[in-house]
Parts: C-alpha cells; structure tokens; sequence
C-alpha cells in the first residue's frame, strides 16, 4: 500500500564529504565523484520504501536479553 | 573405477562404497587430488590447497573405518570449504588482500562439525571479495572460471564452491549465501545448493557480511547429498546468537515420500518479469514435470516483491559497511574498488535509512507469510541467465541490458530477506550449453518439503548427471 507524496531526499558533495567526516572517511574528490551517483542511488531506493505503509511495523531486529 | 568416474561420484554412493571398505579414503583423496592438478589451472576454484594435510587426513580416515570406526556418510568425503570459514591453522583470506595472512585459531563451528564427522578437507575456495558480489572474478586471487565455459563467471560471491563441485575437485563445499550466494554460483555451474532458514546453520567463525541476513549452505551435486551434509552442520550453535534451538533432524528421512498434492506456487509477477527466454521455458517445463509427479501448481500474486531490491541494499550495506568500517578508514586502497564502493556506500547511510529497511523487512516478510499459507512451495528460475562472460558488467537479458550484479541476485534476494529455505538445482541448459536453475522456496524450518520436491524432479530427470566439458 502506498501513503501520500512525499519530498524526494537528494545529497550535494558537500552532503557527502560531512557524512564521510563524521564517519571519519576520508574521501578525494575523485571518490566523491565515484560515491556521488551511489549516494543518489541509495537515497532514491529509500524514497522507494517512503512510500511503504509501515505504520506498526517494527524493524526485523530482535534483541533477546538472556540469548535465549 | 576410473579416477574421474571416483571423482563424479555422489557423496551417498561413495560412502556406500567406503562404508563397504570397497574404496578407501586414501584412493578417493588421490583421485581428487589428481583431478585438481589436472583441472584448477583452468578453474582457479582454490585459493589454498591442502595437498599434504588432506592426504593426512585420508590416512587417519582409512584407519579408523579399518578399525571399525566409521562415522557415518561424510567420513572420508573430499569437501571444499570457502575462504571465510575460519580453519584452524590454515589461511583464511576472505577473498582478500586485508586478510591475505589470517590464521584463525579457532575452527567455525561448520568446520568443527564436518571435522568430526570425518569429513575431508581439500582445501579453502575462492570467493568473491569479503562476499560483496555476485561474479568471484576476484583481483587478488584470480577470477573464478565456470566449468562449463571457462571464459564466463561461476557466479558469486562462493563462485569456488560452484566451480569444485561441478568439476568433480570436491564432492561437496560449503558456502555462504547473503543475498543468493550459495544459490547463484550453484545455479551457473550447474550443481545443487541450498540455503537453509536463517538460524539453522551455525555462523560461529563465518567473517560476516550483513548479521541480519548471513546463511551457510551446502553445495553438491544432487540433492540427498545436500541432505547429508545439512544432517551434519545443522543444530544449534550456542556461539551465534542468531542460531535457532530447534532440535536437529534427519533430512533425508523424507526424500523419497514423493510430492503428491503438494502444493506449489509460481510468482509470475517479478520472478519471470526479466528473465532470458530460455531459462523461462526449461523453468516452465520443470513445473510441468512436477505437476506429473503429483504436485498441484498454482500461479500466486507477489507484489511485494519489487521491493526486494532497495529493502535488501538498504540492510546489506550499512551492516557491512560497520564490519569494515576500520578497514575502510586505515586500508581503503587495499579493496577491490566495486567492493570498496559499495562498503562507502553503505557508510554513507543514515540510521534511519537502515532502520527503515529493516521496518520495510518485516513488512515483506509479513506479506509473504501470506503468500506461503496458500502454498507449501514457490518455484521460480534462481538466475536470470546463463553465466555471463568474465569481466562483463552488464548482460543481456530480453530486449535490454543490465548490471551482472542486480541481476543475478534479483531472484535469490528475496528468500534471504524472509529467511526461509530456497533450493536451487539444474533444470536444463540454455543453447550455449550453460547450466539453467530451478529455485524452490518454502516455509521457515521446512527445508524437508524443499528437498523431498527437489529430488523428486531430480529423480525424474537427468540434468544433475552431466559433466562438464573439462
């Protein structure tokens, strides 16, 4: 089921080069320009599950306290 | 019995003939070792040969079943494990340059249960880089050559597990599968291969890449030899907190029940959507072939599964971009660059998108849950294709072009995201003379029913007793 319209996400270089510090990646221009497209890519295939109804639906991450 | 007639033996004929003390371990390990000096220049399936420990270990084997100490259907059995299952006091590289000198001190818990099961190690397989893709064309270590075709691909990321096995270089391996691949280089080489509901194998000592989603498989060359080995390297594994406590089970116990009114679905929708003509007909034709041994067949509605895609990508690479996240800061360069891409990539992901895909995980495998109640079984191809040229990016496939990768995985992906059991075995040949896949999925923990279908259209076939042209 999809929900209402919602922004598309989209990322510059400089998004990119403040992500990659605060991973602590260092990134030449070269690699931005390599990561740039990637980057997109990625933010479109989460605009894609945007627009997924997932009210009540928790993430598939189980943690069991006794590992049990 | 001719050296290369040994090595194309099943595991359950060999052990017949082992148990018997009508073939010895001794001459089986030879035999293999022959047919690898003879073979691997071409196939590039090993990454590490243990010649000497494997001839060791044969020795040792044939004492004891002299002795009367015979273990059961692997004792003696040449296997092949691929090189991210740690062995104690062998080279375990992970496909890579990172890891090119990793000694692990500790055997995994598969490797320590097909030890003592006797089983007999030929040594470590190739891969591709760290598991991250679908081709094993591998920088470091050479790529991977189908044994079909050596200029194209044995399909990824246990591309040396495919390759040894269908050559007759191991009469099985294990692999590990992510995103299909266990399935996939099993599907392009032609052999069987299996991977088991998420939880069931043990994962203890298999370099990760995504917790979420990392399964262990067996690959052989029919399916009651799957069987034997899942019998062997199933059961709870108190190490991996991911492993399930179910008690374990003997899967060839059913094999033979055959498959009248079992019930199996055919997502159309998706599953046939991009796919080579060839491959779609020998994949229609198996489910005729079926519906002749009894099973009911049904078309059912998958739409969810488009999504496979961007949930799948949004789970794998932030997961295994943490695992090498440390590398990735100090030893960049040292990557294969797709792989090293892909891990930034994943990097570069926020929490939330992570999140998110694990929410739209749940989502998807809710929706399938609803589709496995009307069905014991989906049928569909496992690859789109024959196995691309090696060094191709993109392939043909109908009217279009698209990436190896996204394609080969586009049809094994969604198994792992809801974590049931999914088979592949051969189903045919395209006119290339390149192995085509049948891929059986089922319900969670019901590996049993995925198999007893599987070798009921092994039985009536005759795919799985061709050799390559080696």
């Amino acid at each position: 089921m999809e929900v209402g319209k919602v922004a598309e996400p989209n990322i510059s270089r400089d998004g990119i080069r403040a992500l990659a510090d605060m991973a602590g990646l260092e990134l030449t221009e070269d690699r931005l320009d390599v990561l740039l497209p990637e980057v997109r890519k990625a933010l479109e295939s989460r605009a894609q599950l945007d627009r997924l109804d997932l009210e009540n639906v928790e993430p598939a991450v189980v943690f069991e306290p006794a590992g049990e | 019995m001719q050296a290369d007639d040994i090595c194309f033996l099943s595991i359950s004929k060999a052990a017949k003939l082992l148990s018997d003390k009508e073939v010895s371990p001794v001459e089986l390990v030879s035999a293999h070792l022959e047919r690898i000096g003879e073979t691997d220049g071409r196939l590039n399936s090993f990454i590490t040969l243990l010649e000497d420990e494997s001839m060791a270990a044969a020795r040792a084997a044939e004492a004891d079943i002299v002795s009367g100490g015979y273990r059961g259907p692997l004792h003696g059995i040449p296997i092949g494990l691929k090189d991210l299952f740690y062995t104690r006091g062998v080279r375990t590289t992970v496909g890579s340059k990172i890891m090119g000198d990793f000694v692990p001190d500790e055997d995994a818990t598969v490797t320590q249960r097909l030890n003592e099961a006797g089983a007999i190690l030929m040594g470590k397989l190739q891969m591709h880089e760290f598991a991250l893709g679908a081709t094993s064309a591998n920088p470091h270590y050479g790529p991977a050559h189908n044994p079909w075709d050596t200029e194209r691909i044995t399909g990824g990321s246990s591309g040396g597990s495919g390759s040894s096995v269908a050559s007759g270089q191991c009469m099985g391996a294990l692999g590990s599968d992510t995103g299909g691949s266990v399935r996939i280089p099993a599907a392009l080489c032609g052999i069987v291969g299996l991977k088991p509901t998420f939880g069931r194998v043990g994962r203890f000592g298999v370099f990760p890449f995504s917790w979420s989603l990392d399964t262990v498989g067996p690959m052989c060359r029919t399916v009651r030899d799957v069987a034997l080995m899942l019998n062997v390297i199933a059961g709870h594994d108190p190490r991996d907190p991911s492993s399930s406590r179910r008690p374990p089970e003997d899967f060839t116990a059913t094999l033979e029940q055959g498959i009248d009114g079992t019930r199996i679905g055919i997502p159309r929708e998706f599953f046939f959507d991009v796919l080579d003509s060839e491959v779609a007909d020998a994949v229609s034709r198996a489910a005729g072939v079926l519906e002749g041994l009894g099973a009911s067949v049904e078309e059912v509605a998958v739409p969810m599964a488009a999504q496979s895609v961007p949930i799948s990508q949004g789970v794998i690479l932030p997961e295994g971009a943490e695992v090498h996240l440390d590398n990735l800061r100090r030893r960049a360069e040292e990557f294969d660059p797709v792989v090293r891409t892909r891990l930034e990539t994943g990097v570069l992901s926020t929490a939330t998108q992570y999140l998110k895909a694990q929410r739209a995980r749940t989502w998807f495998n809710q929706q399938m849950t609803r589709v496995m109640e009307g069905v014991d079984v989906l049928l569909t191809p496992t690859a789109p294709i024959g196995a691309p040229k090696i060094g191709d990016e993109m392939a043909a496939v109908g009217d279009g072009r698209e990436p190896v990768l996204t394609l080969l995985s586009r049809l094994t992906r969604p198994f792992n995201l809801c974590g049931v059991p999914a088979v592949t075995l051969p189903c045919g040949f395209t006119s290339a003379g390149l192995p085509i896949g049948l891929q059986l999925a089922g319900r969670p923990f019901d590996e049993a029913t995925v198999l007893r279908l599987a070798h009921a259209y092994e039985q009536a076939t005759e795919w799985h007793e061709r050799r390559p042209p080696l």
